[in-house]
């Protein structure tokens, strides 16, 4: 049972960052690779602030998301020219660029050590210690988090987006400036990678460089569940999380395992772009 | 109506996993499990691989010998890909679903200091046969490991540099937890020594192109050469070393004690030196890894890793319940004697072993011979 | 500076490696106007497949370099065949086209680390190799190997661009596939030739490479995150920009690690990526705007 909440936990907290990458990417066509980056940026938060300086974890987390919508601000902005195809590059370079400056900056971060130990949450003197109460608490954020993303959805805001995913050029024409909503999604969306990252180290307890490197881990959850649906980011990470622990069931020798999950992630990639690029409940055509 | 289908297939999901993965609660006959966690992708795949390998022997010599408390052992193998994140849901799997009584493992600190928390919490008894690092000492107090901190490996490869009068000493380490410890605890070992670092170069894990950092090493002309890497980095950093004309001698830590590194380097190895933490593995044991794998192949970690099941056994047994509190309670009182890593094995009150013996390897003609000193 | 003459001959070594990399990259990076990510997919093909046939099943030499060629080759026609050609006839845009290179890159890096483990394998039989000293730099044959084999390709690459029909094509296509298709270029036949010429140049980059030090399954991605940087800062689909990258950043990858640390090595040529995207998108060579 324990085992159940565990695995769903974590699909819950990585539900939350393809959240906000089916913002950035699904609506306005910016394909960014940094979600890890900041998933760091909140669990760095978290690590350090509460872990060293005892600070309470909801103001660490708070914490986190401030500074990543200042770092995602100012990236948005250095990367903004950038067209479509290149941003994921400049994305990329930004990854690297914080992965190492983490790793290689021992003082404060630990550097290759990590930082175990971190405290779990705790609200009114009440610890959220048990793996259920872990669940219960990340479905309330992913609940929330959801739930904004789906009120800008619909509010103007979210209507603007669709029309600049839709053809960019001819709203540009209409006066409206376009690089400014993009930037404030790529930054809404940035920040709720924090979010999960504070989830995830109240969550493992442990935090290193090693999440913050390169991967299309939530590019695949976006294309699995389906770009531009909501329901599809959330539906996407929940397979993407839980199809590999069905392995260590199937019974391949652990040796194996690992690899086999990537070559499922891998081929999913593959198949769906050839075969249904729109994801399973994905609304974007492509 | 979308929102509605929807959440039905969420909770079926829900309700289907639920069911799936709730499994029976253990029998009082059935078999007695503990859970064996190491890497199995990645990087140190040799080692995880290599100590499963010992692992298994183990289980075959205890069920043989009448199982524990008259039940059969089970060991059931997880892959943590020395992650911590994978690691955490390894142990949890293992606590949970398969209802383990001891964790034995895991192999790097990262893995073990993140599944540290979870079998802390569970009351589960975790002993690492691998993890050097010194955080790991005070990660619970459900929490052991049979091989030393890293602490005690540096001081006596420092010591002995200076002895042999190599008091110039050039530091190459991977940039990774078992590199950081092993730097912080070289520098300090050799300057109590009486020693002087010379050079102090790092590289990425994933680079395998050391010519840059091997270049500034011969640079400063150092009398004997630290180099700190996995079987990976060796093999490509001596190579290069060599090549560039480093003439110092190369001395490394235990990780050099993969038989890999010295049949692939063939005569670019000759001359160098680790520290190996222990007694060397017995011939017997040896055999019985060949027999295994089909190949000499005998890695670090196997012996620590052989032993630790042994030693988890015993205090089952020595508590007479499966119960966690009572086999950590025998877990502290342990004296196990005639183990293939060490002489005797105690623990402290931290769960870091008492003691330990430390031997230097010499490499002549592509095989790690003992020295004696 | 005593370090210097070893320095200058490291970065030549690692140069002459990534700018046959950068040929291969580029040619369909000209041409089709896509990031083939799965080049490091054909960069582990060949280096694994070079492995098998030499280490595992012996056969000589010559025979599994060219086996392990033509695996990379092979590799890149049939994800044209496969997974591109359809995809381009269906007016996907690029973004889906990279996706899909990301997902094979992981479908290669995968099959080859459940084959083959994802431990390190040194591709040569006898690690002890010749070396020689030149200016107070040293080098082994391998490496004096690759930077001849890098300076012929480039030569061969040039000349077949300039006068050969097929190069005439390739330009072609690569100023405006349209015009060239009406022009009568079968374009899509031209187009499966160059993936196949682009695997020859990963393959023969990484049996040099591996025979110098060896290969492992994460190198396909290494190598990648190398080859863009060096591919962005001279210029996308110019070749003489690849090469130009590929110095360029092998210069400050060297530079990083002697000044500084092997720490640093990353961010520097990172950081250089995102100053050339931001300041000349084009890269040095580059003619096309962005």
């Amino acid at each position: 049972m324990d085992y159940f909440f565990q695995i769903f936990t974590l699909a819950v907290i990585y539900a939350i960052p393809t959240i906000g990458l089916n913002l950035i990417m699904g609506r306005t066509k910016m394909l960014s690779l940094a979600q890890t980056s900041f998933l760091g940026v909140g669990a760095y938060a978290v690590a350090i602030f509460s872990g060293h300086f005892h600070i309470n974890f909801f103001i660490a987390a708070l914490l986190g998301i401030a500074l990543s919508a200042v770092i995602s601000f100012f990236l948005g902005i250095i990367l903004s020219k950038l067209s479509e195809d290149y941003y994921f590059l400049g994305t990329l370079g930004f990854v690297m660029i914080f992965y190492n400056i983490v790793r290689n900056w021992d003082s404060f971060t630990g550097g290759a050590y990590g930082i175990a130990g971190i405290p779990r949450p705790e609200i009114f003197g009440f610890y959220i210690n048990t793996v259920f109460f872990y669940f219960i608490f990340s479905l309330i954020v992913c609940g929330l988090v959801y739930w904004i993303a789906l009120f800008l959805e619909k509010s103007s805001f979210g209507r603007v987006l669709n029309a600049i995913r839709d053809d960019e050029e001819a709203l540009k024409i209409f006066g409206y400036k376009t690089h400014h909503y993009k930037l404030i999604v790529f930054v809404i969306g940035s920040s709720m990678a924090s979010i999960a990252g504070s989830l995830f180290a109240g969550y493992i307890t442990y935090i290193d460089p090693g999440p913050l490197f390169v991967s299309v881990l939530f590019w695949a959850m976006i294309i699995i569940g389906g770009l531009g649906s909501l329901r599809g980011a959330v539906l996407g990470a929940i397979i993407v999380t839980l199809l590999p622990e069905i392995f260590r069931f199937i019974g391949f020798p652990a040796a194996i395992a690992g690899d086999m999950r990537g070559l499922l992630y891998g081929l999913a990639i593959v198949l769906l772009m050839l075969v249904r690029p729109k994801g399973i409940l994905g609304n974007y055509k492509v | 109506m979308n929102k509605t289908a929807t959440w039905m297939v969420v909770i079926v999901v829900v309700v289907l996993g639920l069911v799936l993965l709730n499994k029976s609660p253990e029998k009082e006959t059935g078999p007695i499990k503990i859970g064996f966690m190491g890497p199995f992708t990645g990087d140190l795949a040799n080692i995880g691989k290599n100590a499963q390998a010992a692992v298994q022997i183990a289980e075959e010599e205890i069920n043989a010998g009448g199982g524990i408390l008259g039940r059969t052992l089970e060991v059931v193998y997880e892959d943590d890909q020395c992650t911590g994140a994978p690691a955490a849901n390894a142990v949890s799997k293992l606590i949970n679903t398969d209802k383990v009584v001891a964790i034995l493992g895991a192999t790097c600190s990262g893995a073990t200091l993140a599944a540290a928390p979870v079998a802390e919490a569970a009351g589960i008894p975790m002993l690492s046969y691998c993890s050097t690092a010194p955080a790991v000492s005070d990660a619970g107090d459900y929490i052991f490991r049979n091989v030393p901190s890293d602490n005690f490996q540096a001081t006596f490869g420092a010591n002995y540099l200076v002895g042999k009068g190599l008091k110039n000493v050039a530091l190459v380490y991977i940039k990774n937890d078992w590199g950081l410890g092993l730097k912080d605890a070289l520098k300090s070992a050799l300057a109590a020594a009486g020693g002087t670092l010379v050079a102090e170069e790092s590289y990425d894990p994933t680079s395998k192109d050391l010519r840059s950092q091997m270049t500034k090493v011969r640079d400063a002309t150092p009398d004997a050469v630290y180099f700190v890497g996995y079987t990976d980095g060796t093999i490509a950093g001596l190579k290069q070393a060599k090549e560039l004309g480093v003439t110092a001698p190369l001395f490394g830590a235990d990780a050099w004690d993969d038989s890999k590194i010295w049949s692939s380097l063939g005569s670019v190895g000759e001359g160098a030196m680790y520290t190996l933490v222990g007694t060397n593995s017995s011939d017997e044991f040896k055999q019985k890894m060949q027999a295994k794998l089909g190949a000499p192949d005998l890695i670090y970690c196997s012996n620590y890793a052989y032993d630790g099941l042994k030693i988890l056994a015993k205090s089952i047994e020595r508590a007479g319940a499966t119960d966690g509190e009572k086999v950590k309670d025998a877990l502290y009182k342990t004296e196990y004697a005639g183990g293939v890593s060490s002489d005797e094995i105690k623990f402290d009150a931290n769960g870091d072993p008492t003691d330990a013996n430390y031997s230097i390897k010499l490499i002549k003609g592509g095989v790690a011979t003992e020295m004696v000193e | 500076m005593g370090l210097l003459p070893q320095i200058l001959a490291n970065t030549l070594i690692t140069a002459s490696l990534y700018a046959i990399f950068t040929i291969g990259f580029n040619l369909l990076l000209g041409a089709v106007k896509f990031f083939n990510i799965a080049f490091g997919g054909a960069i582990l093909a060949g280096g694994y497949g070079f492995f098998l046939l030499y280490k595992i099943l012996n056969f000589p030499l010559a025979v599994a370099f060219a086996g392990g060629i033509l695996l990379s080759s092979l590799f890149c026609l049939l994800s044209y065949h496969l997974i591109f050609a359809p995809l381009r006839a269906r007016k996907s845009k690029n973004f889906v086209l990279l996706i899909a290179s990301f997902g094979l890159l992981i479908v290669a890096q995968s099959l080859v680390a459940i084959f083959f483990s994802s431990s390190f394998q040194p591709l040569a039989k006898n690690l002890e190799t010749l070396t020689y000293t030149l200016g107070g730099a040293r080098f082994n044959i391998i490496q004096l190997v690759t930077f001849l084999v890098a300076l012929t390709l480039s030569i061969i690459t040039f000349a077949t661009l300039k006068w050969s029909r097929f190069g005439k094509a390739v330009r072609a296509i690569k100023d405006d596939e349209e015009v060239a298709e009406l022009s009568g270029i079968n374009t899509k036949k031209i187009i499966g030739a160059l993936f196949f010429v682009s695997g020859i140049f990963a393959g023969v980059g990484i049996i040099l490479f591996g025979l110098d030090t060896g290969v492992d399954p994460s190198l396909g991605l290494t190598f990648i995150l190398g080859i863009v940087a060096a591919v962005i800062v001279g210029g996308m689909g110019s070749i003489t920009g690849g090469i130009l990258g590929a110095v360029i950043i092998a210069f400050f990858q060297n530079l990083a690690i002697w000044q500084f640390s092997g720490d640093w090595r990353d961010v520097v040529v990172f950081s250089i990526l995102i100053i050339v995207l931001i300041f000349r998108p084009q890269g040095l060579m580059g003619e096309r705007a962005i």
